[in-house]
């Protein structure tokens, strides 16, 4: 994301937000609507974009360089792709996948690759990986070269 | 009384590996779980540890059969990191690749639904007519399966026989009319098999955000090629067939309805494919791509594929995700199976058309 970007502390969810203004952060480049507010309530954001007829097309996970994962939520509204990006706090994030069916597998294997705890999950069942294999696959951080 | 059924990872249906817990009650599927991962590789974690050109080749691997679809739209993402205009000549014959491996990913669904329902005579008849598809893919590209068409700028290979490619059209629509779609729409036994059963309604479908032929048969309306047009797709004619029963009939229908759209495609194609370079330059040899994120997406023959890249400015990519159609589809086939009789639930899964080369990356 651009560092010249606005960063709204807060998103309104609210219709207005897609309206697409530069003012509230959104920002349109290669192939997507990008918006990165200073704080992403995920479940309000689920819950706004499945309202307005939204499909939630997957969720981008990417190690930074303090270990903790940006998520890039993907929506597709109307044939355009608008993007909420956050980032894990202490690496946990909090589920939609009550709200959203097809979360579950999303948030599955984003656990999988990067040891992210998903909070409110009822459990975080092997996806990819067999049994009893740690999570955190793709991680970067204290990997042998 | 309940009982389950392990049914997999070697499945009766299908030659790729996954396993299905089926919980029954009498002949009745109750609750089905679905077991994923058997073909596991971790292609983006691969993808971060090679170089942009071997990750073309890399991605090709993903999928045996929408090969083109995935190094397409990895390209796609990174020509847009790069700036890069794509030349005319190019996006037809992209177009053209596209619509031929849809052909290909149709007809070879359609001859193994045609084996589940018990009809073998239509099995044969639509790999006798996949072969025709294949001849002309390798004629193209030279290669019948990962066909390597595809570089950051265009392709690397022109198509100079267009009326070859006009010919295995005619071909291939005449027997989709004459034989295939009437046997799949109107032949009584293929309706007993078919109607009725693995319903997803349209609620369901969006709930679980299903993509592709599985969506339109449910009565999604959605095809990329048309909403979120690329290449040079909103220069081209093309219907979006849809149904509403949501069952395994609508996704047989669908299908063959596109079948004839994708054929309308490619003489199109063929027709207005203009003179001019076939790529662009992209400079050195090891591509260094400058920082920031790029995303894709592509109407694959199961639905949308969607990538995302990250470059950091080196000539190998921070980030590769890779979302294929059937890791959003399969999950609906818990709810599909429920209520079904245990011997629909083999070709109610194979309706899905899943791809666990696709899913498992």
């Amino acid at each position: 994301m651009s560092d010249a970007m606005p960063m709204p502390e807060t998103l309104r969810f609210d219709p207005g937000l897609l309206e697409l203004r530069a003012a509230d952060g959104w920002e349109q480049k290669n192939g997507a609507w990008w918006i990165a507010p200073g704080s992403l309530d995920p479940r309000a954001m689920t819950k706004f974009m499945l309202a307005q007829g939204a499909r939630l097309m997957t969720v981008t996970a990417m190690e930074g360089d303090g270990g903790e994962i940006r998520l890039d939520y993907h929506w597709d509204v109307k044939g355009v792709i608008l993007t909420f990006t956050t980032q894990t706090g202490a690496n946990t994030a909090i589920s939609v996948s009550d709200l959203c069916p097809g979360a579950d597998w999303i948030e599955r294997e984003i656990h999988e690759y990067f040891a992210v705890e998903f909070s409110g999950r009822d459990n975080t069942k092997p996806l990819m990986l067999r049994p009893g294999l740690e999570a955190g696959l793709n991680r970067r951080q204290g990997e042998k070269s | 009384m309940s009982y389950r059924i392990p049914i997999g990872p070697f499945h009766p249906a299908l030659e790729e590996p996954y396993k299905l817990d089926l919980t029954c009650e009498g002949e009745t599927v109750r609750a089905a779980e679905l077991h994923v991962g058997f073909n596991f590789r971790d292609i983006e974690y691969l993808a971060e540890r090679r170089n942009y050109q071997q990750v073309i080749s890399l991605v090709e691997r993903v999928c045996g059969i929408c090969s083109n679809v995935h190094s397409l739209t990895f390209c796609l993402s990174v020509e847009r990191l790069l700036g890069l205009k794509v030349p005319d000549r190019a996006q037809y014959i992209r177009v053209a690749m596209c619509e031929l491996e849809r052909l290909h990913s149709h007809i070879l669904w359609a001859g193994i639904a045609a084996k589940l329902i018990g009809f073998k005579t239509m099995f044969m008849a639509c790999f006798a007519m996949r072969e025709k598809v294949m001849d002309m893919l390798e004629a193209i590209s030279g290669n019948r399966v990962n066909y390597g068409m595809n570089c950051f700028g265009g392709v690397v290979r022109d198509i100079t026989d267009t009326s070859g490619v006009l010919s295995v059209v005619d071909a291939i629509e005449k027997e989709l009319v004459n034989s295939v779609i009437p046997v799949f729409t109107t032949n009584p036994t293929v309706r007993s098999r078919c109607a009725g059963i693995g319903i997803l309604t349209r609620e369901q479908a969006q709930a679980m955000g299903i993509v592709g032929p599985l969506a339109r048969a449910s009565g999604v309306e959605q095809d990329l090629r048309r909403d979120a047009s690329y290449l040079v797709y909103d220069r081209l004619k093309f219907e979006v067939p849809v149904q509403t029963d949501g069952d395994v009939r609508a996704r047989l229908v669908v299908r063959a309805l596109e079948l004839i759209e994708s054929c309308s495609i490619l003489r199109q194609a063929m027709r207005d494919l203009p003179e001019g370079p076939i790529a662009v330059s992209t400079g050195a040899p090891r591509l260094k791509v400058p920082a920031g994120t790029a995303v894709a997406r592509i109407e694959a023959p199961r639905g949308e594929v969607f990538y995302s890249v990250t470059a950091n400015g080196t000539d190998v990519p921070k980030r590769v995700k890779i979302r294929t159609p059937t890791f959003a589809n399969m999950p609906a086939m818990q709810w599909a199976v429920l209520g079904a009789q245990l011997s629909d639930a083999p070709l109610i899964q194979a309706s899905i058309d899943p791809c666990y080369s696709c899913t498992d990356r």
